[in-house]
Order: structure tokens, then C-alpha cells, then sequence
């Protein structure tokens, strides 16, 4: 069912404001992996971790769950559809795959930040830094702007499902035109 | 002669003319399902030849092979 056009600008708005904060928050993500595996000072490099996870917990993960709702709600209320066009398709997959890695990587997350936080680990110095977040959240940030340029560039190509839907809408939009100009 | 579709002012998707074929997939999928898939198979022969599995978490990057025991073993976080 299609959305009326101020429900689909609302919608609109909450996706790209919740995808362009996921980025951010990423981009965010990687300069606190950045200094986490560059920094010499343990108390630094142990701090980081910390907000690293509550980080992810607070915000990456919030975002990245509206903007998949708000992404599928858009597709679905629109003549776009979920699986008309292969771009869209191409966007969802990111953001499936990109939501999930970010889920089953808060237990990674949950242990170097209980690594750091410890004091019985204090002295084990060898464990952390970790390039482990760093390496994820640089991915993370790359298959976000490649879907952030799906949107805007949209690349042609529709689905056998696409086809169809197009085939029907053109029939039903233009039948009552045509009589009207033949008329 | 019939109006050509409008395409709405809600960044709508623009109607091509009737094809009676369905269309072909377009280059760039074929390319980058062949990009996504060649990686797929290198990440799981770096998986299997590396002995790692067991999902994705703790140890599969970075050398975090023995962090989960040793945080299970540390004192509960103030944080938590």
C-alpha cells in the first residue's frame, strides 16, 4: 500500500537522518579505533575500548536498526518496492549484512572492553590494542558509502517482479488518459 | 496519443516505456555479484585454512583468541 506524500517525506526524513548518522557514528567508530592502536598511553588505550562498546551499544546499533526499519517502510509505502529494482535490493543486503556483523560483533566488543576495564588484567598489556575494531569499522564505514551512493546515484535495472509491477501501473495509469484524449 | 507518465515529486522511480521482455540483469549486478562472490570464497578459505570457525566473534580477527577466558575471569566491570 502506498503511503500518502506527507507520511512518505516523514519517512524519508527519518531514513536519511538515521543512515547519515549511522555513517557518522562509524566514522566516529574508526577514529576511536584509530587512536586505541596508535596510542602509547595504557590508560588511553584502555579508556577507549570502554567507549568503543558503549559506543556501539548506544548508538551504532540504534541507528542502524532505524535505518533498516525506516529503509524498509520507504521501499514498501513507495513505488519502489522492496525487490522491483536491483539497486534497492543491492541497499538492503548492505544493510542487513552491515546490522548483523554490528550485532554479533558487540560480544567481541563486550570482552576487549571488560579487558580493559579489569584490574586484574592491568598489567596484561600484550591483549590490547586489538586492530580487530579498527579492521570492522573501516569496512563498515566503505559498504556505507557505497550504499549511501546507491541512493543517489540509483543505477538502472529492474527485477521480473519490477517488470511486472511497471507493466501493471502503466496499464492502470493510462486507461483512463487515453480515453480522455481520444475522446 | 496518451500523456507520458509523470514521475511524482517524492523521488519516484521513473517508468520506462512498455518492454514486452522482461529485462535482463544489468552489468553492474553480474560485476558485483562476481566481486562478492570471489570474496566470499576467499574469506572461507582464509577461514578454513587458518583453523578458524565458530562464527563470527571473539577470535576471528585480531588475534582475541584468548581474551574470552581471561575476561570471564576478570572482576565484574563497575561499568556494567
Amino acid at each position: 500500500m502506498l503511503m500518502p506524500p506527507g507520511a512518505r517525506r516523514a519517512v524519508l526524513t527519518a531514513h536519511v537522518v538515521t543512515s547519515v548518522g549511522w555513517l557518522g557514528a562509524a566514522l566516529a567508530f574508526v577514529a576511536l579505533a584509530a587512536a586505541a592502536v596508535q596510542s602509547d598511553d595504557d590508560a588511553t588505550v584502555r579508556s577507549l575500548y570502554v567507549a568503543m562498546e558503549v559506543m556501539a551499544i548506544a548508538v551504532l546499533v540504534p541507528l542502524s536498526l532505524a535505518s533498516f526499519a525506516s529503509g524498509v517502510i520507504q521501499a514498501l509505502g513507495t513505488t519502489w518496492g522492496l525487490f522491483r529494482h536491483y539497486w534497492v535490493i543491492a541497499k538492503l543486503s548492505i544493510s542487513v549484512v552491515a546490522t548483523s556483523v554490528l550485532l554479533l560483533y558487540l560480544s567481541t566488543l563486550r570482552v576487549l572492553a571488560d579487558v580493559a576495564a579489569s584490574p586484574a588484567l592491568a598489567d596484561d598489556r600484550a591483549l590490547l590494542p586489538s586492530s580487530s575494531p579498527l579492521l570492522h569499522s573501516t569496512a563498515a564505514v566503505v559498504v556505507l558509502v557505497v550504499a549511501a551512493a546507491l541512493s543517489i546515484y540509483k543505477p538502472k535495472g529492474i527485477t521480473r517482479r519490477g517488470w511486472r509491477y511497471q507493466r501493471q501501473r502503466r496499464a492502470t495509469t493510462e486507461r483512463p488518459i487515453t480515453r480522455a484524449s481520444s475522446g | 496519443m496518451t500523456e507520458p507518465y509523470q514521475a511524482g515529486d517524492l523521488n519516484e522511480p521513473d517508468v520506462p516505456g512498455d518492454v514486452a521482455q522482461p529485462p535482463g540483469m544489468p552489468q553492474w549486478v553480474k560485476i558485483t555479484g562476481v566481486v562478492i562472490g570471489l570474496l566470499v570464497v576467499i574469506l572461507v578459505a582464509v577461514a578454513v585454512l587458518g583453523g578458524g570457525g565458530g562464527g563470527h566473534g571473539p577470535g576471528m580477527h585480531g588475534g582475541l583468541s584468548d581474551l574470552k577466558a581471561q575476561s570471564d575471569a576478570a572482576v565484574p566491570r563497575a561499568l556494567r
